[in-house]
């Protein structure tokens, strides 16, 4: 019970914080803009009350009675933010509304938004039985995420084993969001049991999902929308893992809500402004928080923006909008600092082979080993005919590409972010001191589960709008940047 | 570029819809077994019955040394370990070669064998053997 209400208030608090400067407070459809929120506040509330919960417990303070305490009080002072701020808000939503907010939709879109929900309830429900089946998870799971857990949930400083050096066979120096948040929900629980983290990995996968079809309606209609919730559903490997309470579903998550808000920045209709991308640079901090991939997402994607705005724009606006990208990824960071040089100093032997490693760079053998993974698990992220990879070939055919000028630019950092970001996870594959054979097959087809939602997207985004096909004018009108007092400063 | 015909969009998105449809039909049929009573592979939800006993008979905290038939170093060896060290936390469990100085040391086998015998090879004295290979050892080395 007491677990419970833990969870919903960390959501809570999220969705409340995201209200503050809601990135799409005037987007429509209005569904999708309420859908995005509640997703982005629903991981962003779920990171930051574990990064609270971790400062609770290392100073020795995280009772019960203290965990709910704050959530309430943050709880309490977000809510009265948001009543006091909403009437304002809805007025200049009011004044904001521009005459084609309402876009026609595709006149089968309820077709498509049946089809999604058959299988959503569909994959659902096997999902939910898996989790229960086995409900102390996969092998990462009990042996690194939940065993960590179980060390920053227990008496007084047991958190300090969840990086201790003893540790050498599960990882001590792991990025800790996942654990400490599981172990938030058994300690505002008082009880250790196996339904924080199903419910954990679930809500990650839930939000994952929300975050993609709402981003995707907001950004090119409803009916994009629920076809890309089609092919996502189709990757039938992602499902597999969906329950299994791995940190690679909710760093998916944080990759895609990093990328959708890049994108959402340079949306006409958007009003969240610079937050949008302080938003972006939270999501990315809580990646690098999540798991050491995150890390190299985090610099990929500071770097990629800084460079490609400066091609686009000049030095000033730059060094603005990557100000605010760093500074909301300035809690991951020195979480993450503070982690790999203080807390559990690198014992991976990844890291401690220092340059050794790059002599591997020159086995050939490494390059065709790693080629080989990629194919077998792009092959294996769906079934015959309904593979999403053919599902996206044919809607690239057939609807063809129209990527509208102001998507242009976060596109291309969003397209080479994540490309760098892949080929940083094959160069620690050509380097690993490890058997290539043995660690591609154990983590590759989840490295590409990583960014495959956030590949999705940039995909749909790219694609001619269902809508745009079969509504040439709605197209033509879609494609004039409004004009507004908010946004006339924007491109400064 | 032409625009698609609405004849052909609607084709497309007709098609993504059956084929995702059938993808998760075919998801739920071949995951039987693993929403099944049998997956749970590596047994670990039965680990926390098996050392119950041993359980109470340690400090709820603090650093545990480690012993097995099996040396981590494989897939069994590695399963017995590593679920030990889930079941037995927030107690720290730690090979005896990482903490030789553990005071509490616990035995984790495959196999019955003399499991005294065995601790005394490494200086440890037994305990209790709980049986299910589950044994508590003392360091004699303190």
């Amino acid at each position: 019970m007491l677990e419970g209400i833990s969870f919903i208030l960390a959501l809570l608090i999220g969705f409340l914080l995201v209200q503050a400067q809601d990135p799409v407070r005037n987007m429509q459809p209005r569904w999708a803009a309420l859908l995005f929120d509640a997703a982005l506040g629903a991981g962003i509330g779920m990171g930051l009350t574990s990064i609270i919960f971790l400062f609770l417990d290392v100073a020795g303070a995280a009772s019960p009675a203290a965990i709910f305490a704050v959530d309430i009080i943050l709880a309490g002072v977000l809510a009265w933010n948001w009543l006091r701020t909403r009437a304002r808000n809805r007025a200049r939503s009011v004044a904001e509304q521009t005459p084609h907010a309402t876009t026609p939709g595709f006149r089968w879109t309820w077709l498509l938004a049946t089809a999604f929900g058959i299988a959503l309830l569909i994959s659902w429900t096997r999902l939910v039985q898996m989790a229960i089946a086995l409900p102390v998870g996969g092998w990462d799971a009990w042996a690194l995420w939940n065993l960590r857990a179980k060390y920053l949930a227990g008496p007084r400083d047991s958190w300090r084993y969840a990086v201790s050096a003893l540790l050498s066979n599960t990882h001590p120096d792991y990025p800790l969001l996942l654990s400490a948040f599981i172990a938030r929900l058994w300690k505002a629980g008082g009880a250790v049991d196996t339904v924080a983290p199903i419910a954990t990995g679930l809500a990650f996968f839930a939000t994952l999902l929300a975050l993609l079809v709402s981003a995707i309606a907001l950004l090119r209609g409803a009916a994009s929308a629920f076809l890309a919730g089609l092919v996502i559903l189709s990757t039938t490997s992602l499902l597999t893992w969906a329950p299994a309470q791995y940190a690679d579903i909710p760093v998916a998550f944080y990759y895609l809500g990093a990328i959708a808000l890049v994108f959402l920045h340079a949306s006409p209709t958007a009003a969240g402004g610079h937050w949008t991308l302080f938003w972006a640079g939270l999501c990315a901090g809580l990646a690098a928080w999540t798991k050491n991939e995150g890390i190299a997402f985090l610099a990929c994607i500071l770097a990629v923006f800084f460079i490609l705005t400066l091609w686009q724009w000049r030095m000033g606006a730059a060094l603005s909008r990557t100000g605010w990208l760093l500074a909301g990824a300035t809690p991951g960071v020195l979480l993450t600092l503070w982690l790999k040089f203080f807390l559990a100093p690198a014992s991976d032997p990844l890291v401690t082979q220092g340059i050794s490693g790059l002599a591997r760079l020159h086995e050939v053998n490494r390059y065709t080993e790693v080629a080989g993974a990629f194919f077998s698990n792009l092959l294996n992220l769906g079934s015959g005919l309904a593979h999403p990879v053919i599902l996206l070939a044919i809607l690239a055919v057939i609807l063809r590409w129209q990527l509208e000028e102001r998507y242009k630019l976060p596109a291309l950092i969003a397209t080479a972010a994540l490309v760098l970001v892949f080929l940083s996870y094959c160069a620690v594959y050509l380097i690993t001191p490890a058997s290539v054979a043995w660690h591609v097959q154990t983590s590759f087809d989840r490295l590409i589960l990583q960014v495959w939602p956030s590949a999705l997207l940039v995909f749909f985004v790219q694609l001619r709008s269902v809508v745009d096909t079969v509504l040439p004018a709605v197209a033509s009108k879609r494609a004039v940047p409004r004009k507004s007092p908010a946004r006339a400063g924007k491109a400064s | 570029m032409n625009q698609p015909s609405s004849g052909l969009v609607l084709a497309a998105c007709a098609a993504v819809a059956v084929l995702a449809l059938w993808s998760t039909v075919n998801f739920y049929s071949v995951t039987g077994d693993l929403a099944g009573t049998n997956a749970d592979v590596y047994k670990i939800g039965e680990q926390a019955a098996r050392f119950q006993d041993l359980m109470s008979a340690l400090p709820a905290t603090g650093i545990i040394g480690y012993v097995s038939d099996v040396p981590a170093s494989q897939t069994l060896g590695a399963v017995l370990y590593s679920s030990a060290q889930y079941t037995l936390a927030p107690r720290l469990v730690a090979e005896q070669r990482l903490k030789p100085d553990a005071e509490w040391v616990i035995g984790n086998f495959s196999k019955p064998l003399d499991v005294a015998q065995f601790g005394e090879k490494r200086g440890l004295t037994l305990v209790k053997d709980f049986g299910n290979g589950a044994v508590l050892y003392r360091n004699q080395a303190r």
